[in-house]
């Protein structure tokens, strides 16, 4: 057999950023990783764990019992002061004095033109202090929309070289970290976050992720980093087990709960309706806010395209970038033509995989308004065929909730 | 990496297994499917099918790859693995049983010296 693709490993992860070989950021788990076989791949400018062995049976874990996360390459920034509510509010779309104590938020930062700079999770810790947690490929993006105080009385620090991200994932998530926490794990909300130690190392639990399944991420310093990693945890041979789990099993994980990757669905080529995130903006808070007139104009239309969700017939994966087409049929006789040249095309993917979980080609894309429907059937070409495939609804996996 | 000593192989990463009246079972190694990583598509010729050696009969799709399998020998495609619709993953976890991708029948039984032994196929797979 002969290998004729190797696809790009980090596209699928939405990554563009090339570094030179001595330049990446260093994850304070590298050498975690490397003791457990981790296959370590460039990401956004760090080194970080693709998968360990099998990235289905991660994927699985995480779906079945429970697994481990490192997300250290992802961005903390922090803003406080007595005007850090309304400060924020003139920066991201929703209404982010409105977070309780102790709550969080998934929200966008948007450009002035109404495009998407930034989806991000903003956590209330204090009254006045926000902990904001940012995509790796935008921790300089963000770091610079938050350098200028606009008259405010705030200060926004960039904080991710302190601190180190570890996400525990899974339906078992909660009975392992609640056997670590000095104290006893607080009854949390979906989208809280709380002050805690674990074997008396100060930490932040939250109850968030990206997975689609119950779980929790957990802030640290990254001195204490390795010590988190190793108490959560445990070999294989237990019920309780967790397993390790890469950035491959994450964006599978993702994609089954239709999340959305920036750098794939979300980018400065879209605006939050047609990306399906509308709801995230509140054009009834108090303050004006960065995009404001241009969204505002744009959230009576119906968009000219659209990110839906799609299923392929045959199985075969349609990955990010391939076109979708309309479902018309080719003149009997005619090739199909290259990607630039089918007058068919309507839109083009920005995820796409088998579903470990589903056992089905799933996949995200943008399509023309026309052709957004559910039901409706399309075509996607991969390579020099045409898959047949339909609009389903997003997400395609939503966990059972006990 | 298990390289069973009943089999026949290419410097490809295919294996084949001599049948009956010369049918010939096709499948792809163990340190091929390792190679590849989690396999999540297989494309199956069509039953019926004539093939020469070296035409492509299956494209096997991994989460990062996507590899064409080569028919080693020449003739008619007579069973498929259709198995791996469903479960493409057999040939991650069980490549030289229910891993297979298609059975061929030829004229002639298949010449052994044409393909590598066991020993020859550990050999360069550990180049």
């Amino acid at each position: 057999m002969g290998l004729f693709i190797i696809l790009n490993q980090h596209t699928s992860l939405g990554e563009h950023i090339k570094v030179i070989e001595n330049g990446y950021m260093h994850s304070p788990l590298e050498s975690f990783h490397i003791a457990h076989h981790a296959k370590m791949v460039p990401f956004a400018g760090w080194l970080m764990p693709l998968s360990y062995e099998s990235e289905r049976t991660e994927h699985t874990a995480v779906r079945s019992k429970a697994a481990l996360f490192d997300l250290s390459h992802m961005g903390e920034i922090v803003v406080e002061g007595k005007e850090a509510s309304s400060y924020l509010n003139y920066h991201l779309v929703s209404d982010i004095g409105s977070i309780e104590v102790g709550r969080a938020k998934y929200t966008l930062c948007c450009e002035p033109d109404g495009s998407v700079l930034e989806d991000l999770i903003v956590y209330r810790i204090e009254d006045n202090a926000y902990l904001l947690i940012v995509n790796a490929s935008n921790t300089h993006v963000m770091a610079e929309r938050f350098s200028g105080q606009h008259g405010f009385d705030v200060v926004a620090e960039n904080v991710s070289q302190k601190y180190a991200l570890i996400a525990l994932q899974g339906p078992l998530a909660l009975k392992i970290l609640g056997t670590l926490t000095d104290e006893a794990l607080p009854d949390m909300k979906y989208y809280s976050i709380v002050q805690i130690n674990i074997r008396g190392i100060q930490c932040y639990i939250a109850r968030t992720g990206y997975t689609g399944e119950d779980g929790f991420e957990i802030l640290c310093t990254v001195e204490s980093a390795e010590t988190i990693a190793e108490l959560l945890y445990s070999p294989y041979g237990n019920e309780e087990s967790v397993m390790l789990a890469g950035l491959a099993a994450r964006d599978s994980l993702r994609l089954e709960a239709g999340m959305a990757l920036y750098g794939n669905e979300l980018s400065r080529e879209v605006n939050p309706f047609e990306a399906g995130l509308g709801r995230l903006v509140a054009f009834s808070k108090p303050e004006t806010f960065v995009g404001k007139d241009a969204l505002y104009a744009l959230k009576d239309s119906e968009p000219e395209k659209s990110l839906v969700g799609f299923e392929v017939d045959s199985g075969r994966p349609a990955r990010h970038g391939y076109v979708v087409l309309s479902p018309d049929s080719l003149p009997a006789g005619d090739s199909i033509p290259k990607d630039d040249e089918d007058p068919r095309t309507v839109g083009v993917v920005t995820s796409g995989a088998v579903s470990p979980t589903l056992h089905k080609s799933i996949g995200m894309a943008y399509i023309q308004k026309d052709f957004c429907s559910e039901g409706q059937r399309i075509f996607i070409k991969v390579r020099d065929k045409q898959e047949s495939a339909k609009i389903v609804k997003l997400p395609f996996y939503t966990r059972k909730r006990v | 990496m298990s390289v069973p000593s009943n089999l026949h192989y290419t410097k490809d990463h295919e294996w084949l297994l001599p049948e009956d009246a010369n049918r010939t079972r096709v499948g792809i190694t163990d340190f091929a499917q390792k190679a590849l990583g989690d396999i999540v598509f297989v494309e199956l010729p069509a039953v019926g099918s004539d093939v020469a050696a070296g035409d492509v009969i299956a494209e096997v799709e991994s989460t990062k790859s996507v590899s064409e399998v080569y028919s080693p020998v020449s003739g008619k495609v007579v069973e498929v693995n259709e198995g791996l619709t469903a479960a493409p993953e057999s040939i991650n976890t069980d490549p030289y049983d229910k891993g297979w991708i298609c059975v061929i029948e030829s004229d002639a039984a298949i010449d052994p010296a044409e393909f590598l032994s066991p020993t020859d196929y550990s050999s360069i797979t550990q180049n």
